[in-house]
């Protein structure tokens, strides 16, 4: 999910930057009237003011945008947000996502009813039973019994195989180990098909977010029939079978997938949108662009500042929170300043986050004073950071930094317009208040990664976009030696908590050593928590069913468009 | 001419190898890998399996080798073994890899993309024929306003058409695309709602790009062919045509204009070439769907194969215009000879 941090690459940004311009010039200009018509695009194409456009005016079907090239249709091996759109509309797992996660009573209420019509959990909260709907169907026509799961999840836990998201089945029992290549026992691993459609999975330890998981595209089934008969080439238009909602009609690279409404989904009756047609556009001015001349009904993907800063007034505006955090982190493995727990408090008491978010960020964001975002259900954060620059700069002049020994430390980001404009807002801050030296690297994506990877930085930009709806998955990743803590910090009560949790049956009492646990990442930790992510986009407003979800998951089939007049 | 020809050919060969032997080793130079993304996984998703060639990079095949964790195939020292087949480590790359992936393309194949389903043929097909399209219409464009008004600028040097021509095309090659792209798109699109302003659905979406993309060589070709102009009214043979009593429609467009476009036919080649791997910028603007896009796309992945698979089609593609262009010269200059 953390793919979504990466605004589109572009190596264009002149172009963008003009183009924004441009697009702002527009109230100036004097209305025009077309001396002639284009032949293809007909209905209203008709002379209309900007502020006036009507979304998906020239779309024949249901259309919105995907911001890259799917890499793959494979749920098994994908990762990335594009990629989970099309999964959540043309598959189907055990559970489905819900149409929102606004205003919810429980963290019960997150999931639907998908393939299984019912799930039972035993009383330690280890084992689940899905019971599976007896007319779910392929849309080859062949009935998904449990064995498909079966199948579908051995194969991504098969030592080697390339999924990317193979980690989250590690909370069933057995499935890290045989993940791992420690254990070849199949047997070993807690998924056992009772029968064709009673499928029984045990759990290492209580996971109340277990339901989120299964209805996460990873742990949805794949037709073994194709994966057998083609191999790679199984997702191929020509050879795809899918249980969801629609089903693959045509794929065409970087121009567009065509989905149609599947006769064999067992919920057919209430999918309203018979065809929805996506286009592959990665520039987000031309996202804009389209979605101003009628040919989008939906933006599909968040706009940044300088897309969307002066359309916010437009009724087609829309704000979502999102369930992901903008924040920068620390090394403390380098021998230098930041290994100061004081140096590290100071930094991130000196950043004014209303001002950042108000003005630099044009409101867009939320500020954020913890690591689990506030739009998370069921939890609050502890020990929340306080914006105070007088004590900022009274811990930094303890820690040995004063007028005539400045700090000085470098900021990495990845080139984009949004993470400079954080960075020269931070860097000004750091300096006005603390008197710190702050030397902006910008790098290109992948070299980037790299230098986080090998920790070859002091301080840099970071995102994480929640995998599901507990606080844990904002916090595991900082434990000792976790593949995404990537700063060098290490702290044995934290790694303490963090376990306990993990195992903990009582709702209650686990959620108190995440809350601590949370706590000490804000007192001592290596992140300055920065904003909390929203999604920023247009969709028609005539579109039904279209609700805010904090992990961007929207189903077509909860949509539907009133009939055309 | 055959002997030209086919002597020109063999050249090229060792040009496009020299160019691939140079376009691999600089790919692996640049930092990072394909496999690296910003959240850790238990294996590499981007190794993916290799059934087209011999695995030029490592690969993942179904059978189980030891545990690939966290991508640290890439740091490797020695290759793994599985079954029939031998994945090379990074540290063989530089001898053995160089000898795998001219070995592939020997096959006849380009590889396999190692970021997405397809393979570098089926990537590279799926954009070309837009590409291509754009770039021929472009280039007719550039032709067909450049041509015509270079001619009368030259004829009528100094005069108003002169100056007024030259004003045009001068902004013409001052203008980049990335400003003319979003204008025609800001006033035809959203403004008239003549055109869409994304995308490429029918062959009235192609009109702007190609406009945006051909405008500025149709200035430039002006200018040449001005230029041409000038020096060959001057010339004997030109003198000696009007001395016959031909028609001036004759002498200009018989004799003198084979000679004034020698300039444009020799720019010809780069240009045309430019205007198939230069539609990467207005590919972006416009939304389309060519294959300048995975140029860019594929260096910023660390896709090997498929940075290398579009560099050899566009080496290949320059390679031959530039030929083609050597050949056309004979035809247009007669004191011009290969043999």
């Amino acid at each position: 999910m953390t793919t979504l941090m990466r605004s589109t690459c572009s190596g264009l940004i002149a172009a963008s930057l003009l183009l924004t311009l441009g697009t702002g010039c527009d109230e100036k200009k004097p209305e025009q009237k077309p001396t002639s018509k284009g032949d293809v695009k007909s209905e209203g194409t008709k002379n209309k003011d900007d502020s006036e456009f009507i979304a998906g005016s020239n779309a024949d079907v249901f259309t919105t945008a995907l911001a890259a090239d799917p890499e793959t249709f494979d749920t098994a091996k994908m990762s990335g947000a594009p990629e989970g759109r099309l999964a959540f509309n043309l598959f189907e797992g055990l559970l489905m996502p819900g149409p929102t996660t606004e205003g919810l009573k429980s963290e019960a209420e997150l999931v639907v009813p998908g393939v299984a019509e019912k799930f039972e959990l035993s009383e330690d909260g280890k084992v689940y039973t899905f019971t599976l709907r007896k007319d779910a169907m392929w849309s080859n026509g062949d009935p998904i019994t449990t064995q498909d799961f079966v199948y579908s999840w051995k194969r991504i836990l098969t030592p080697n195989f390339p999924a990317d998201y193979a980690q989250m089945l590690w909370v069933i029992e057995g499935a890290q180990a045989y993940n791992e290549g420690k254990e070849s026992k199949w047997e070993s691993v807690g998924i056992k098909a009772k029968d064709d459609h009673t499928l029984e999975v045990t759990l290492s330890a209580p996971t109340p977010y277990f339901p989120e998981l299964v209805s996460f595209y990873t742990f949805f089934p794949v037709p073994q029939k194709a994966v057998e008969a083609h191999g790679d080439d199984w997702t191929k238009p020509e050879h795809i079978i899918t249980n969801g909602a629609y089903a693959l009609e045509s794929y065409k690279p970087q121009q567009e997938v065509i989905l149609k409404k599947s006769d064999k989904y067992w919920g057919a009756a209430d999918v309203k949108l018979e065809t929805v047609r996506l286009r592959i556009i990665s520039d987000l001015n031309a996202v804009v662009n389209a979605y101003k001349t009628g040919e989008l009904h939906w933006t599909g993907t968040s706009l940044p500042v300088a897309q969307i800063s002066n359309l916010l007034m437009h009724p087609d505006y829309v704000r979502h929170p999102l369930l992901g955090t903008y924040y920068y982190r620390m090394n403390v493995d380098q021998k230098g300043a930041l290994q100061d727990v004081k140096v590290r408090q100071a930094l991130a008491m000196a950043v004014d986050r209303k001002q950042l978010v108000n003005q630099t960020m044009k409101g867009l964001y939320t500020e954020a004073v913890s690591m689990v975002p506030d739009s998370m259900p069921g939890y609050e954060s502890v020990g929340k950071i306080k914006g105070n620059p007088k004590k900022a700069k009274k811990l930094l002049e303890e820690a040995g930094y004063t007028k005539d020994n400045p700090l000085k430390i470098t900021l990495l980001y990845n080139t984009d317009e949004n993470h400079k404009l954080v960075a020269e807002s931070i860097q000004s801050m750091w300096k006005n208040s603390l008197g710190v030296d702050v030397e902006l690297v910008n790098k290109e994506w992948k070299t980037y990664l790299q230098d986080i990877d090998t920790l070859s930085y002091e301080v840099a930009r970071a995102g994480w976009i929640g995998d599901y709806n507990d606080p844990m998955t904002f916090l595991d990743m900082w434990t000792t030696g976790n593949g995404n803590n990537d700063t060098g910090w290490s702290n044995e009560r934290y790694d303490e908590l963090i376990k306990k949790a993990q195992v903990e049956a009582s709702t209650r009492q686990r959620r108190l050593y995440l809350q601590e646990a949370e706590q000490l990442l804000l007192e001592e930790g290596p992140i300055i928590p920065i904003y909390f992510y929203t999604n920023n986009m247009l969709a028609s407003r005539h579109l039904e069913g279209f609700k805010p979800h904090n992990r961007d998951i929207h189903l077509f089939k909860y949509m539907s468009l009133p009939a055309k007049k | 001419m055959t002997r030209f020809i086919l002597r020109r050919l063999v050249s090229s060969f060792f040009v496009i190898l020299i160019i691939i032997t140079a376009s691999l080793w600089i790919t692996r130079q640049a930092p990072s890998n394909p496999c690296l993304k910003e959240r850790e996984s238990n294996t590499c998703a981007c190794v993916k399996e290799n059934k087209l060639d011999y695995p030029v990079f490592p690969i993942y095949a179904s059978v189980p080798i030891e545990t690939v964790k966290q991508c640290e195939m890439w740091q490797r020292e020695s290759g793994v073994e599985l079954g029939p087949v031998k994945i090379l480590g990074p540290s063989q790359w530089g001898q053995t890899q160089y000898v795998n992936y001219v070995g592939t393309l020997a096959r006849g194949s380009l590889g396999q993309s190692m970021k997405t389903d397809l393979s570098v043929w089926e990537t590279l097909s799926a954009g070309l024929p837009y590409t291509f399209h754009l770039g021929l219409q472009a280039l007719f464009i550039a032709l067909l306003l450049g041509i015509p008004s270079g001619l009368i600028a030259g004829l009528k040097q100094n005069q108003i058409q002169d100056y007024s021509l030259m004003t045009v095309a001068m902004l013409g090659v001052s203008i980049p695309n990335f400003v003319l792209g979003p204008v025609l798109i800001m006033i035809f699109s959203l403004k008239l709602g003549w055109f869409s302003a994304v995308g490429w659905d029918s062959w009235w979406d192609s009109v702007l790009p190609s406009i945006t993309l051909g405008l500025f060589y149709a200035a430039y070709i002006a200018r040449l062919t001005r230029g041409g102009m000038l020096e060959v009214v001057r010339q004997d043979y030109i003198r000696t045509a009007r001395a016959k009593g031909l028609s001036e429609q004759v002498v200009v467009l018989r004799h003198a204009l084979k000679g004034a476009l020698l300039p444009v036919v020799s720019y010809m080649g780069p240009a045309i070439a430019a205007m198939l791997t230069g539609s990467v910028v207005v590919e972006e603007i416009f939304g389309l769907p060519g294959v300048g896009k995975e140029f860019v796309r594929s260096a910023l992945n660390r896709d090997y194969n498929v940075v290398l698979g579009t560099v050899i089609m566009y080496s290949s593609i320059l390679v031959f215009l530039n030929m083609a262009v050597d050949v056309i010269y004979t035809w247009l200059d007669p004191r011009v000879s290969y043999d």
